[in-house]
């Protein structure tokens, strides 16, 4: 397997490429999942779907994720799994507590998505097979982001790891998904977090203060137990450095989410921006590589700017996604229906009302972080704090409309369709579409979706003419 | 003893019973069947719960619809159905309280928010971890129920008052308790679904009606000679996340082919009668002892994190029930359950050695000739 050329793509360093290119064979080899004709395809993908260098380098860090996780346990390093994302924080805390020397933290399933999704390998359907096998049957709309982690563990795609850990905030599969894991698998577990949310409808973005205290001192007591049993003290220091880490990408990502709002028409693709984001909200220790990629990515946008280029027509109507879109979905809204997915993904945004805090700076790190986290509002939520945010979001991007696609396989993101889209058309007088789409490339194809988004796209443009008209 | 005719009779009249206990100025408290809702606190109050957990039939389904995508809990969608089509026991309520572990709960909350307007209510996730902390946030949280107990119903609850409904509930657990242990004999006096009718009952019926007739029903298995009683087999233990009032299906096809479900196990919409609320102390006390009862004594939902203790106590039961086969029975799209199957089906096959299957239910008229097929087969692997 030769993969000098594709490291190439990914902007790997000549001097990289001599140190990296065995490790990246080693890790493509033992996952058994690409052969040797898959690099060119792979290649290929990448080209067909990135726009920006910016956008293979970042490709590139995923891969170097990707391979750190399936050497480290050769590497004599100790090899834990964060089952289902959870906050951004926890990886670069347990960096700081244990050092990247010694432990390799990763989501398996969040990190295999861009290295084998349909942007690069497009071995996603395999992966997904491989969790049917071990009980998370096909027709029960399972979430694919876990059933890529139990087929990927369960069928020794990736290494068995050490131990396992997850959340519950973002998520309350998580937790269950990595105690079915470690019971199936016989792996040592933990549950880092216990959370409850239960606020009534219409007090989001402000919030019960009990939770965001019983949160906060749930993430500080379990953070100091997972230590402990990975042989380290985590202090809160650590879990300041952890912040200060995360919160050195949320600048950069502001500003593309600027640069590309303001920009008409749209300079790059939703893809090239949508793995940054994605790497944003689930970062390892590479902050300052990748942050490099996003200062690269702003220099691309401005460059494009400045020159009145972009990847779909000037004045195409502005609009989200709301869940992460498949790239083929993004492809099509690009090239063939020539709208604009402002900023895919809602939770890839803070709101301005996530910076009014209730806690003084004199309470807990913890419990000042729980309360910023619950203020995300996208974490296994009732309907209204959807309903919030899908507004302000709106108002600040300035869409023409807003398309509430959702993730069928997940529980919480599927349901308040119907009430954002009767909240938002009452109030913002702005068309809603809301639709159901799978990260599981074998649910459907973006031509499912075309009647549905083109005819949405047709009374977008109307509505923004009338508009004009009026003015 | 006519269990089933006399319970669906007093089923079919509670509706008006409420409606005239409501002109006479009593109010009602709605309420999701988690079993994290302390019944208790609602009597003390001077008002009447009544468990909401209607389910086995398509109509609400379809009604649901309307505001909630397919891919939810089958229950919590049929709750959210109820609503939307105006049930009148879902009408009824003064508050509605849901109490609950999963996020389904907290769907049903929201559309119930949306769909019942004026309708008070009162809302609360519990925590999952069964720890000190848990059991602190826990104990808040029912103080704030408390309090909007008082609020809505104008009475406050006094030690008096909780110790006497405490001991009321402990009554009707005990009773459910004495009648569920009859049925580890190889003979079982009553039928399993005759069992899940009245533990359904405790949920809409008259406290004091029911713990009369828990009584009499108990004192009335007690006289019934073994030789009355057919010997039923194979014996099967029957668990899952939910099982809603009426949604039967699974008892009426086991007992059709000569099987009896002769003990179960739900985390939800099935009264727990296994531990009771202890009784000494003052109100800050008795709470304590009701959040104790609650949160750490009963055995946890399937969503508690971790949630090894409830399979472990659904193997005892197998054990103690002497079963040849267990199913599990649960509404489509709970993932909590769907995941929390996988170890436990594993466990009972190398553990007990025992025969293990899965049914699922959106309560779909049509599901029941294939269900009638797959528990036939298991039926016959069960008792070899």
């Amino acid at each position: 397997m030769n993969v000098t050329e594709l490291l190439r793509t990914l902007k790997y360093g000549e001097e990289e490429i001599k140190t990296e290119k065995g490790r990246v064979e080693e890790a493509l080899r033992r996952c058994k999942l690409v052969e040797d004709g898959d690099i060119e395809k792979g290649i290929s993908n990448l080209k067909r779907y990135l726009t920006t260098e910016a956008a293979y380098r970042v490709h590139g860090i995923a891969l170097k994720r990707f391979t750190d996780m399936m050497l480290a346990k050769d590497e004599g390093k100790k090899l834990v799994y964060l089952i289902h994302e959870e906050f951004p924080q926890i990886i670069p805390t347990f960096y700081s507590a244990v050092g990247k020397e010694k432990l390799v933290i990763e989501i398996p399933e969040t990190i295999m998505w861009p290295v084998f999704d349909a942007r690069c390998f497009n071995k996603v359907p395999q992966i997904l097979e491989c969790g049917e096998k071990h009980g998370m049957e096909i027709t029960a709309a399972h979430c694919p982001i876990d059933k890529v982690a139990m087929g990927a563990i369960g069928e020794g795609v990736i290494p068995k790891p050490d131990f396992l850990t997850s959340g519950g905030v973002f998520c309350d599969q998580g937790p269950k998904q990595c105690e079915v894991m470690g019971e199936l698998f016989d792996i040592p577990y933990f549950v880092i977090t216990d959370s409850t949310k239960d606020e009534p409808w219409g007090l989001f973005p402000d919030m019960d203060e009990a939770n965001a205290i019983y949160l906060g001192e749930s993430i500080e007591r379990h953070f100091k137990e997972l230590g402990r049993q990975l042989g380290a003290e985590v202090t809160a220091e650590d879990f300041h450095k952890g912040r200060v880490e995360v919160a050195k990408l949320w600048a950069p990502m502001a500003e593309v989410h600027r640069l590309v709002s303001e920009a008409d028409p749209r300079p790059t693709s939703a893809n090239d921006d949508d793995v940054f984001y994605w790497m944003t909200v689930y970062p390892d220790w590479r902050i300052e590589e990748l942050s490099k990629a996003y200062h690269a990515l702003i220099s691309e946008i401005r460059v494009r700017v400045f020159k009145g280029e972009g990847v779909i027509p000037k004045g195409a109507p502005r609009t989200n996604f709301f869940c992460d879109p498949r790239p083929d979905v993004v492809e099509m809204c690009e090239k063939e229906l020539g709208i604009n997915i402002v900023i895919p993904a809602a939770y890839y945004w803070i709101a301005p009302f996530e910076r009014i805090r209730k806690f003084p700076k004199e309470a807990s790190e913890f419990v000042r972080f729980a309360e910023a986290y619950m203020k995300r509002g996208l974490i296994r939520s009732g309907a209204w704090e959807f309903v919030c945010r899908a507004k302000e979001y709106i108002k600040e991007f300035k869409l023409d409309g807003y398309m509430s696609a959702s993730e069928y396989g997940c529980r919480p993101l599927c349901w308040p369709g119907h009430w954002v889209k009767e909240e938002v058309e009452r109030e913002l007088g702005i068309p809603v579409i809301y639709f159901e789409h799978s990260f599981d490339p074998r649910s459907h194809t973006p031509e499912q979706l075309r009647t549905k988004i083109e005819t949405f796209a047709s009374l977008m443009r109307i509505r923004k003419r009338a508009r004009a008209r009026a003015a | 003893m006519q269990i089933r005719g006399t319970i669906a009779r007093k089923l079919a009249e509670r509706l008006y019973e409420l409606e005239e206990e409501k002109a006479r100025g009593k109010k009602v408290v709605g309420y999701f069947p988690s079993e994290y809702m302390p019944e208790e606190l609602v009597l003390a109050s001077g008002m009447i719960p009544v468990g909401l957990l209607k389910a086995g039939e398509y109509d609400p389904m379809l009604y649901s619809g309307t505001v909630v995508p397919r891919w939810q809990d089958a229950f919590c969608r049929a709750q959210v159905g109820y609503v939307v089509m105006k049930d009148p026991y879902y009408m009824l309520p003064d508050i509605y309280v849901n109490v609950w572990a999963h996020f389904g709960g907290r769907i049903v909350m929201d559309n119930y928010a949306r769909c019942a307007p004026g309708m008070e209510m009162f809302g609360m996730e519990v925590p999952h971890r069964k720890d000190e902390y848990g059991l602190d946030l826990y104990l808040k949280k029912l103080h704030k129920l408390k309090d909007k107990l008082e609020q809505v119903s104008g009475n406050r609850v006094t030690a008096e008052r909780l110790r006497e409904a405490i001991t009321l509930c402990n009554t009707e657990r005990e009773l459910l308790k004495e009648i569920a242990l009859t049925r580890k004999a190889e003979r079982v006096p009553i039928r399993g679904l005759e069992f899940m009718t009245l533990n359904h009952a405790t949920y809409v019926l008259d406290k004091e009606f029911m713990v009369g007739f828990l009584k009499e029903t108990a004192e009335g298995l007690k006289k019934r000679s073994p030789d009355e009683v057919l010997n039923r087999r194979p014996r099967v233990l029957l668990t899952g996340p939910t099982l809603g009032i009426s949604d039967y299906q699974v008892y009426e096809v086991v007992e059709a082919l000569g099987g009896e479900v002769v003990i179960e196990q739900f985390c939800e919409a099935e009264r727990d009668y296994w531990v009771n609320v202890d009784l000494d102390g003052s109100l800050d006390q008795l709470m304590r002892n009701i959040a104790e009862r609650y949160f750490m004594k009963k055995v946890c939902h399937l969503a508690f994190r971790p949630s090894g203790e409830r399979r472990d106590f659904v193997m005892k039961l197998a054990r103690d029930f002497k079963v040849d086969g267990v199913i599990w029975y649960q509404p489509m799209y709970q993932d909590n359950a769907d995941y929390d199957f996988i170890p436990f089906a594993k466990k009972v096959k190398e553990e007990l050695k025992l025969p293990v299957l899965k049914v699922y239910t959106e309560y779909d008229p049509s599901e029941k000739a294939a269900l009638g097929t797959r528990i036939e087969t298991f039926l016959k692997t069960a008792s070899r």
